[in-house]
């Protein structure tokens, strides 16, 4: 369990710390907060991989939920990365962000499905999808669930191991 | 106390997609008043491109959000920038006040609105001690020297004619005491006083007053307090009146009713001017400020009650959720704060695009005046908020919620929940399938002959060009190789939260259901397959701002990534190149957009489901006897719901795919693999690995040019 407790922590630093940087990281491409962004039809080359960050109003709210789960108020802190993800509701770290938050909080299933969703939106972003499947496995075993949390941590592996080589 | 229900906060930061009109109706909305340049709270000035806001701040659960004074600017996208006036500092992140929509009321209908004695202006307390009782300060709950007055005055008269009640003693009536004037009952109130001043500062007796003080009567609820009746009047908070409409509303507790402003406009302004006039006496005021205020204008607000909801449809599921956990007596008693999802700008439009929009259509199509009806819903995709409820073109006039009670056969829209059901068993989007005659018999060995809407059968036809164009043969052919009960059970997973029968008819729409129940299924396609339980309610707070309960995200995940994809891939097409075709004359910039139209028998129902990427929204037209109304889903719902979109912040479908999506061009004829340049190919998303190797030559196919397809398949 506090092996648990430790790989928690470590994801929400690891990944806290990634968005909360973003707005000043250069290699990551920055979205504007609500921009549109043309709609594309047509064969998959077409694609960018998208590498999303997170903007300055979403970002003062992640600071919110971060300062308000530390002082255990684990409920205003999800509503307030809700919050940030009304804001930007395509934007794949915020869901992340909250499932980590529900994995702490051992709300098992609704952690393991809110890193699906960020799974879903990552659309080719290694290391998060990776992290996800982190999430998954972990909220697996907290469930009890030992054999499908193997797999999924085996998929984050992958995910984490490719995300390496890039 | 009542509950207080609130709509969503409107958040704004600097790229929010929300026009310069939209924000100033809001501002409108929450009482701001429009100046040329505010000084105050609750004021604000608009020009090109530009607001300038005084926020007036809240209080919320997660922390005050301070007042400030802003400067809004606006470009073609929407919102730009966030400028605070004061510091010169850009801001990221604005939370205003949410707008009251309703108020839940005990059965004798108490309400207030808590006023604390430091947040009230100062003026007010002078002239209220001016008018009622100039010794508060001095005396201890009584004032002998008034009493001595008033009872010489009495013994004159033979009678009751004067009283000389302090704050105190009036405080004592309105709360312990009855009206009559009887010595009794008077020596009561004086021993009372004496008590009460004994126990309490007179601070909080004065408090205590300011909010208890009887302003008013609406219907069936009395006023009380400054608080409310400064919204009741005025419809702005306390701190935000003149001078002279505190002095009027001071005037008025000597008789609420002989001085109700709105009825006795004269009277109300004669005595305030007696309460201006003292004040002046006393040199509280000099002679310039009793001349400004006594010509001042009342601008008393037109009456609006506020014992009923500005949004009742809203309302409706806002009570069915809250029965859920409340006691109905809590509901109404503990002045619960309940913080809903409804965006009210969304609201407004939806209800006047609806009654205009079926008012447009009876003209245009001739139909009988009065006798079509409607329902709205509108849909926040991501987060499962439900943000506006219309139950009807007029609902103050029959009180019958239809995009929550009304179930009807949903028609055509069922189809993508055969299709998708379709496409999770391994189906393609070019999947051949056989539009042509068919009988089934069903259980009750009853003969079905479904037909085309068009009369016409079309043979071997690829699944998504039968989806696109809505072939009723084609989708039972498929339909009874998937079975129906497959199709009931997608429909429970997508969020209809019962069972359906699974007679073969269910596989054209013979299944009745609420605007507000296709909502939530469609929601689950438009979600790329995540459920989210529905929510109309946020958070609930107790009177003091506690926290109590918060309504959750929940979300699962119900249809796997590539077919929920596909299945989004193919309601873009009804809407590009198919039955929903209007759509893209009415929205050509917000393409691709994703929905479906549905017809029920005889034209009795007219739906349109449909959305973009943030928002969904569904449009019924039907009427109340179910006599036939002459409208397809494409030429009556699907209308509203273009013009209802073309005025809210939709933003396109994103069709990026999922991981194992892969691309080719297809014939739409044929359903077969073709080159890029053969004229009408188009390309198709299949799951990796499933679409067919066989590949063929256009100039082999013998198809027609895209132009002619252009035009084919019109409307149902």
């Amino acid at each position: 369990m506090k092996n648990n407790i430790l790989l928690c922590l470590v994801i929400f630093c690891l990944y806290g710390v990634v968005s909360c940087t973003t707005t000043t990281v250069t290699d990551e491409s920055a979205t504007d907060v609500g921009s549109v962004t043309p709609p594309k039809t047509g064969p998959k080359d077409q694609y960018p991989t998208t590498k999303p960050t997170v903007g300055a109003s979403a970002m003062q709210l992640l600071e919110l939920a971060r300062q308000q789960a530390e002082s255990g108020q684990g409920e205003l802190a999800a509503a307030t990365l809700e919050r940030a993800i009304k804001i930007e509701p395509e934007n794949p770290w915020l869901w992340h962000r909250l499932a980590v938050l529900r994995m702490q909080q051992k709300k098992w299933p609704l952690a393991i499905e809110l890193a699906n969703r960020s799974i879903a939106l990552a659309k080719g972003n290694k290391r998060l999808i990776g992290g996800n499947w982190l999430v998954i496995s972990l909220a697996l075993e907290g469930a009890g669930n030992y054999e499908a949390a193997k797999r999924a941590k085996k998929n984050s592996d992958v995910y984490l191991g490719k995300s390496n080589q890039e | 106390m009542p509950a207080r229900v609130f709509a969503r906060p409107l958040e704004l930061f600097p790229g929010k997609k929300i026009s310069q009109g939209d924000i100033q109706n809001e501002l409108q909305l929450l009482g701001y008043r429009r100046v040329s340049s505010p000084h105050g709270q609750g004021e604000f000035s608009a020009s090109k491109k530009k607001i300038n806001v005084y926020t007036r701040g809240y209080l919320f659960v997660d922390g005050r959000e301070k007042p400030q004074k802003l400067n809004l600017r606006f470009d073609n996208d929407g919102l730009r920038s966030l400028e605070n006036l004061d510091t010169g500092t850009q801001v990221p992140l604005v939370r205003l006040e949410p707008l009251e929509i309703a108020k839940i009321f005990p059965a004798h209908n108490e309400d207030r609105i808590l006023v604390r004695l430091g947040e009230v202006p100062p003026f007010l307390i002078k002239a209220l001690l001016t008018a009622e009782d100039r010794r508060f300060y001095q005396h201890h709950g009584v004032d002998p020297r008034g009493i001595a007055r008033a009872f010489i005055a009495n013994l004159k008269a033979m009678r009751i004619r004067q009283g000389a009640s302090t704050l105190t003693q009036q405080l004592v009536k309105n709360l312990f005491l009855s009206n009559e004037r009887t010595w009794w009952r008077k020596m009561n109130e004086l021993i009372m006083a004496l008590l009460l001043e004994y126990h309490y500062e007179k601070d909080e007796i004065l408090e205590a007053y300011l909010n208890e003080v009887f302003l008013g009567q609406d219907n069936q609820r009395a006023i009380h307090g400054f608080g409310l009746a400064a919204e009741y009047y005025f419809d702005a908070p306390l701190n935000e009146l003149r001078p002279d409409q505190l002095a009027m509303l001071v005037g008025m507790v000597k008789g609420p009713s002989y001085y109700d402003p709105r009825r006795h406009p004269k009277r109300a302004i004669k005595r305030r001017n007696v309460v201006i006039s003292s004040m002046a006496r006393l040199g509280l005021i000099d002679d310039a400020q009793k001349r400004r205020l006594s010509t001042a204008k009342l601008d008393v607000k037109p009456r609006r009650s506020l014992s009923r909801s500005r949004y009742p449809d809203f309302m409706d599921l806002v009570r069915q959720q809250l029965k859920k956990s409340y006691d109905e007596k809590d509901l109404r008693s503990e002045g619960l704060r309940i913080f809903t999802t409804l965006d009210p700008l969304l609201q407004e439009k939806s209800q006047s695009v609806l009654k205009n929009g079926i008012a447009r259509l009876e003209k245009q199509k001739k139909l009988p005046i009065g006798k079509l009806q409607g329902a709205v819903i509108v849909l926040d995709i991501r987060s499962g908020e439900v943000q506006a409820v219309v139950g009807g073109r007029d609902r103050r006039k029959s009180g019958y919620n239809r995009a929550v009670q009304a179930n009807r056969p949903i028609g055509s829209l069922v189809k993508p929940v055969v299709y998708l059901d379709a496409l999770e068993k391994g189906w393609t989007l070019a999947s051949p399938l056989k539009d042509e005659p068919v009988v089934w018999k069903d259980r009750n060995n009853k003969v079905w002959k479904p037909q085309n809407y068009d009369k016409v059968f079309h043979g071997e036809t690829p699944l998504i060009k039968a989806l696109v164009h809505s072939y009723n043969a084609a989708t039972v052919w498929l339909g009874r190789k998937l079975g129906p009960s497959s199709i009931a059970k997608h429909l429970y997973e997508m969020g209809l939260d019962r069972p359906v029968s699974t007679y073969p008819s269910l596989l054209l729409g013979a299944v009745e259901m609420s605007p507000y129940e296709v909502s939530q299924v469609y929601q689950t396609m438009a979600n790329d397959g995540f459920r989210i339980k529905p929510r109309v309610i946020r958070s609930v707070a107790t009177k003091e701002n506690q926290p109590l309960q918060r309504y959750e995200l929940k979300i699962g995940r119900v249809i796997q990534p590539e077919p929920a994809y596909l299945i989004k891939f193919a309601l873009t097409e009804v809407v590009r190149t198919g039955t929903a075709r209007w759509a893209t004359r009415v929205l050509p910039g917000l393409m691709p957009l994703a929905g479906k139209t549905g017809t029920t028998s005889d034209y009795r129902d007219s739906w349109f489901s449909g959305f973009g990427e943030n928002t969904l929204t569904v449009v019924w037209l039907g009427r109340d006897d179910n006599k036939p109304t002459g409208l397809t889903g494409a030429s009556g719902a699907l209308r509203i719901w273009s013009d209802l979109m073309k005025s809210i912040p939709l933003l396109p479908v994103d069709l990026t795919p999922p991981e194992k999506i892969e691309w080719f061009w297809v014939n739409l004829e044929s359903g077969r693999i073709t080159d890029k340049n053969c004229p009408g190919a188009i390309p198709l998303p299949f799951v990796a690995g499933t679409a067919l190797v066989e590949r063929e030559d256009c100039r082999q196919s013998g198809q027609r040019s895209w132009k002619e397809k252009l035009f084919e398949g019109w409307l149902h």
